[in-house]
């Protein structure tokens, strides 16, 4: 077979659209656009890993740094939370053995995120708005280096993020608690506290222990889309916010300097929303991914169990009292807040993440002899990833080293972007590989060893970018500035190599996958389902 | 439609709260129990709205 034949039709066959489910249909529709962003954000950074060697004669300052205003957001919301919902609103039917409640609402989903996270793009590239903290520094809406219309444009597409962040997690919960029609009624009240982890707690008063109504993973996933849930209540709180300043001030030039939000607790807000999601959700969804993987690899029940169920609890009450850590510079926030919150539970998330990896290591190791599948191997290079960023994350919330390594490239070095790009991106793509055959129904993969090169240059790509970003942060780089004499240059070309092994392990992967599925399989899964079904995968195969 | 609806409210009141708290410790411990009891009590509507 021709190149361009396997190009169009996949290898030995492809993906045949037309026996995929609304279901399976849904989550590739939310993989696929979650990665296209990830290859946006991919190509974004390596721009700025360039500009840090030296400037770019086709992209001037404002332009550069609203590429660095919209990146982390195309990267969160645009990649992660879409490989994330989509793998999640398959996963929660699929565990539940229950039909989706909505499928109507979970492509009202990817759109509203999908669209929401182009709109906001464009408002860096339009208009060059780049006040990077936009939403999460202090006001007041800055209106005379930015244009009005620019943050109008980025507050209008973050809202577009928000509106399909409630309706997904609307429609887990509701898939958790419904009754499908013909069925027997489900006890609603008990699925969600038992979801929730209120069971469990329950259990530990109750001489006999009630049984969970939910497998493991499903109350991971509840947990964390809690905080999903909370965070988009506070960055839509900000948005509008903004937006009223925006408005006001920029567009009709209305005085609003009597009624400026107190900076310090808009931070304080913003950061314990913020938080919900960089420290809480990171670490509630990704050790509950972790469980289910390392049960799908090993096949066997996960080791300690209960204990796992206890440690989500505790994640949650990490992730409400967290973010303090973010403000162990600002001289007016609180000693006891700098103290408790900012370094005790912070230190905290070692213990959380601790039991998590013992956990999952554990099982594997219960299991052996295991095959070193794809799954496996990203499994464990994103466990190795979280635990380089969480004790890199643990160092930087001390008040003493925060003095030197605040606003410096370690903390987006070798905290950031190991933890989203070594420990989340792997664990994802672990999830992809293991959800590859079950959403195409069988596709075979194109090439084993262009998935050998994706994983060994995206994770040593991954480390070697963050650490060299760190050491050049240790001797004095900060974050967000431009070095035009090439102070940092032996660390910065080194990163720059370490960022293109990355994107080059992407476009590999890219390839991979679509050589597998084909380009007339990519294509077909944006067109609807003939199929009438709620079920996750169809019954009969050849249908 | 519950659970939208008490979404908007919270997010109404976290703005209001915004504006009126300025630099008040207990207030901004009382605004964020405030927004966690508010989302709780909207994932305890789910369950009871109608499965249309």
């Amino acid at each position: 077979m021709s190149f361009l034949n396997k190009l169009l039709d996949g290898h030995e066959g492809g993906l045949k659209h037309e026996g995929m489910t609304p279901m399976q249909k849904i989550a590739m529709r939310f993989v696929v656009i979650g990665l296209l962003y990830y290859g946006l954000a991919a190509l974004e950074g390596m721009i700025m890993r360039m500009y840090e060697i030296k400037p770019l004669p086709f992209i001037d300052e404002s332009h550069f740094f609203s590429i660095m205003t919209v990146h982390p957001m195309v990267g969160i919301f645009g990649s992660s939370y879409m490989i994330v919902f989509g793998a999640f609103l398959f996963l929660t039917p699929f565990l539940m053995k229950k039909p989706i409640y909505s499928i109507k609402m979970a492509n009202q989903s990817w759109m509203f995120i999908g669209g929401g996270t182009l709109i906001m793009w464009l408002a860096g590239f339009l208009f060059s708005y780049a006040p990077l903290y936009t939403l999460y520094w202090p006001l007041p809406a800055d209106t005379e280096q930015f244009t009005a219309i620019g943050g109008i444009v980025y507050i209008v597409g973050v809202v577009g993020i928000m509106i399909g962040t409630f309706l997904y997690t609307y429609n887990v919960f509701k898939t958790i608690v419904y009754t499908p029609p013909g069925w027997e009624k489900q006890p609603a009240g008990e699925l969600l506290k038992s979801a929730l982890g209120i069971t469990g707690l329950m259990n530990f008063f109750r001489k006999k222990d009630t049984e969970h109504l939910v497998p493991l993973p499903i109350a991971a996933i509840a947990r964390g889309t809690i905080d999903v849930g909370l965070n988009a209540i506070v960055i839509s709180t900000a948005g509008v916010l903004i937006l009223i300043y925006l408005v006001a001030n920029g567009l009709f030039s209305a005085d609003m300097q009597g009624t400026w939000v107190d900076a310090l607790l808009y931070k304080n807000i913003f950061w314990w929303g913020l938080d919900l999601v960089a420290d809480g959700l990171v670490l509630v969804f990704v050790a509950g991914t972790w469980y289910l993987l390392a049960m799908m690899i090993s096949g066997k029940d996960l080791y300690m169990q209960n204990v796992a169920r206890a440690a989500l609890f505790l994640e949650m009450v990490v992730s409400w009292t967290v973010w303090s850590h973010h403000l162990m510079s600002d001289q007016g926030q609180s000693n006891t807040l700098k103290v408790l919150s900012g370094e005790v539970v912070t230190a905290f998330e070692l213990v959380t993440q601790g039991i998590a990896v013992f956990i999952v290591l554990t099982t594997l190791y219960k299991a052996k002899p295991i095959k070193m599948t794809n799954e496996l191997k990203f499994l464990l290079g994103g466990i190795l990833g979280f635990m380089l960023a969480v004790p890199a994350g643990i160092i930087q919330a001390d008040l003493g080293m925060n003095r030197v390594l605040h606003n410096t490239q370690w903390i987006i070095g070798n905290h950031v972007h190991v933890a989203i790009l070594v420990g989340l991106t792997m664990t994802l793509y672990s999830a992809i590989y293991v959800l590859f055959p079950i959403l195409t129904n069988g596709v075979k993969l194109y090439s084993q060893k262009l998935a050998n090169a994706h994983f060994w240059l995206h994770l040593v790509g991954g480390i070697g970018m963050g650490a060299f970003m760190g050491m050049a942060g240790i001797d004095g780089m900060l974050r967000r500035t431009i070095y035009y004499n090439g102070e940092y240059n032996t660390y910065m070309i080194l990163a720059g190599l370490c960022g293109a092994m990355m994107l080059l392990a992407f476009v590999l992967f890219l390839y991979n996958i679509i050589m597998s599925i084909g380009l007339k399989g990519l294509l077909g899964i944006y067109q609807p389902s003939p199929m009438d079904t709620h079920e996750c995968i169809a019954e009969a195969k050849d249908k | 439609m519950k659970y939208f609806m008490i979404i908007l409210v919270l997010i109404v009141v976290a703005l209001a709260a915004l504006f009126i708290i300025k630099d008040n410790d207990l207030l901004l411990v009382g605004a964020i129990i405030t927004i966690i009891a508010g989302f709780w009590i909207a994932v305890f509507q789910i369950p009871k709205e109608s499965d249309s």
